[in-house]
């Protein structure tokens, strides 16, 4: 997921300090950072919660 | 009750929250916490239900239009009823950006054959008669009139028509006058801007008489009958306002802002366009502004910047689009086609230029032994965003599209990580700017937002908060 935010967010840097993930920006402040990173993560997980779902509507489409 | 998939998006202080159905809505910090680790509240689910985004798993009805919804989001390519064709790839001028790297307009060999024509007749004689659209590219396709007017006469049987000829307006011959005086016939042009930014260009000399004949079509036939739509240099994009005056001077409204594409000559002498960069966005985002700003001044017509009108209709009216560029799946050789000038048969016209520069050859068939071939099937296995991870995370999935062609433009390969693409980029910055205008508290906002989605009146909102 860190490797992908500044893809997702222009102008957004993501750098590794021991094992906590730093977000870096010129553009957002720490509170937008920290905004970005909290939805970051739920996005996330709705990700892997929706996966059996979309799975299952998707070969009930194509049936 | 189940909570049907979501994906969501920081747009500024709120989370856009997506469904796969592209029904949407902004949460608060705190809605956004309670949705991802809970627990919702009443009110969450009260707000969820009625937005389409909970369904009762007994709900058959639910569960069959919640399936519904998402498979509008999917494009269904069905059968042949658009076509491109390059009767000619001669043409009357030489644009330094020219996206097909054309032919001098003496050389020979660069025209549709008669076993080529007798081809195409073949095969529009084969099509089912209901609805077709033909759009006639170049070159200049008005150097061969009595090309675009055989294909046109055999064309008659279809129960809808339409006829596009794109052309640089430079010469109105009587023949070309005698095919816009059908109805069905319509003109798609280049302008650029004012007449010093179009000279420098594209027509130098020729400028005056380019405005001239565009002056003539509009007022013999009106300003519907013309499609314009200007390529812009992004390292010195013209004043927005500039722009806008052009375009208005001759009653056209509508304005595809497109900066220059990397394709044929573009490719050597407009390296840059290979990447578009926050300039071009912050000049893309402005004019889009400016333009609110004078609908809401002057209310009698309104303006539109195409490309952004049709996103905003793919998120409020799927289905409504059937724009080329912008689908998903996008099955290619399928319900359109390019006929070019050799009778090369290509998915699309950016392929056709790709094949022309000698980038890659991308036909896939050809007019007399057809296209259903290997090289089709070939592209069409990675025609859609719904598998990619990236797309699967994205807020904007259900809305945005694939262009294969665009990758292999810029990069030679279909595979580079999505997010690295121009086309990911440039879909990102342009949902995000839509969003933030659907909840704009700005009433001229609301108002162009409205004409561009083609309502009758003002809403008083375009998205649902949950806080």
């Amino acid at each position: 997921m860190a490797s992908t935010i500044g893809g997702f967010y222009p102008g957004i840097e993501a750098q590794l300090d021991n094992v906590e993930i730093v977000l870096q920006s010129t553009e957002h402040d720490s509170a937008q950072l920290a905004f970005i990173w909290q939805v970051a993560l739920a996005n996330e997980q709705f990700c892997v919660g929706g996966r059996e779902h979309r799975r299952a509507l998707l070969c009930e489409l194509l049936a | 009750m189940t909570f049907l998939p979501l994906r969501a998006r920081a747009s500024g202080s709120n989370a856009l929250c997506v469904g796969d159905n592209g029904r949407f809505f902004s949460a608060t910090s705190e809605a956004l916490a309670r949705l991802s680790s809970g627990p919702l509240s009443g009110p969450d689910q009260k707000f969820l239900e009625e937005e389409g985004h909970l369904v009762d798993p007994a709900d058959r009805l639910g569960w069959t239009a919640h399936g519904y919804a998402v498979a509008e989001r999917l494009n269904r390519a069905e059968r042949l009823d658009y076509l491109i064709l390059v009767p000619t790839l001669r043409c009357n001028l030489s644009c330094s950006y020219c996206q097909v790297s054309r032919a001098g307009v003496e050389q020979p060999g660069f025209d549709w054959s008669e076993e080529t024509l007798a081809g195409m007749l073949a095969l529009l004689d084969r099509l089912p008669p209901d609805r077709i659209k033909l759009e006639f590219q170049g070159g200049e396709p008005s150097l061969r009139p009595d090309l675009i007017r055989a294909v046109i006469d055999r064309a008659e049987r279809f129960d809808e028509r339409q006829f596009v000829i794109c052309t640089n307006l430079q010469e109105l011959s009587e023949d070309l006058l005698s095919l816009l005086d059908r109805p069905d016939v319509y003109v798609s042009t280049s302008l650029d801007g004012d007449a010093a930014t179009h000279s420098h260009n594209r027509t130098g000399e020729g400028t005056s008489r380019f405005l001239a004949n565009l002056r003539f079509v509009i007022d013999r036939y009106g300003p519907e009958k013309v499609s314009a739509l200007p390529t812009i240099d992004p390292t010195s994009p013209p004043d927005a306002d500039a722009l806008i005056d052009a375009y208005e001077a001759f009653g056209l409204t509508s304005i595809f802002l497109r900066p220059i594409n990397f394709q044929g000559f573009a490719r050597k002498r407009h390296a840059g366009s290979r990447v578009q960069s926050k300039i071009w966005r912050d000049y893309y985002e402005n004019f889009v502004r400016r333009i609110i700003a004078r609908n809401w001044e002057d209310r009698s017509r309104i303006l539109e910047e195409t490309y952004l009108s049709i996103c905003l209709r793919r998120i409020f009216q799927p289905g409504a689009e059937r724009h080329v560029d912008l689908r998903n799946p996008n099955p290619m050789g399928i319900d359109y086609v390019v006929i070019d000038h050799d009778g090369l048969v290509y998915p699309t016209d950016e392929a056709r230029m790709l094949s022309r520069s000698r980038v890659i050859d991308l036909s896939i068939g050809d007019i007399h032994g057809g296209w259903n071939t290997s090289e089709r099937d070939l592209l069409n296995a990675h025609a859609t965003n719904q598998f990619d991870p990236a797309c699967q995370r994205c807020a904007y999935q259900p809305y945005c599209g694939r262009d294969l062609v665009d990758d292999l433009a810029r990069y030679g390969r279909v595979d580079l990580p999505r997010l690295e693409t121009e086309f990911c980029r440039k879909h990102l910055h342009l949902f995000d700017l839509i969003f933030s205008l659907i909840y704009s508290e700005d009433e001229a906002v609301r108002y162009s937002l409205s004409r561009w989605l083609r309502l009758d009146a003002v809403p008083a909102k375009f998205g649902p908060r949950l806080t």
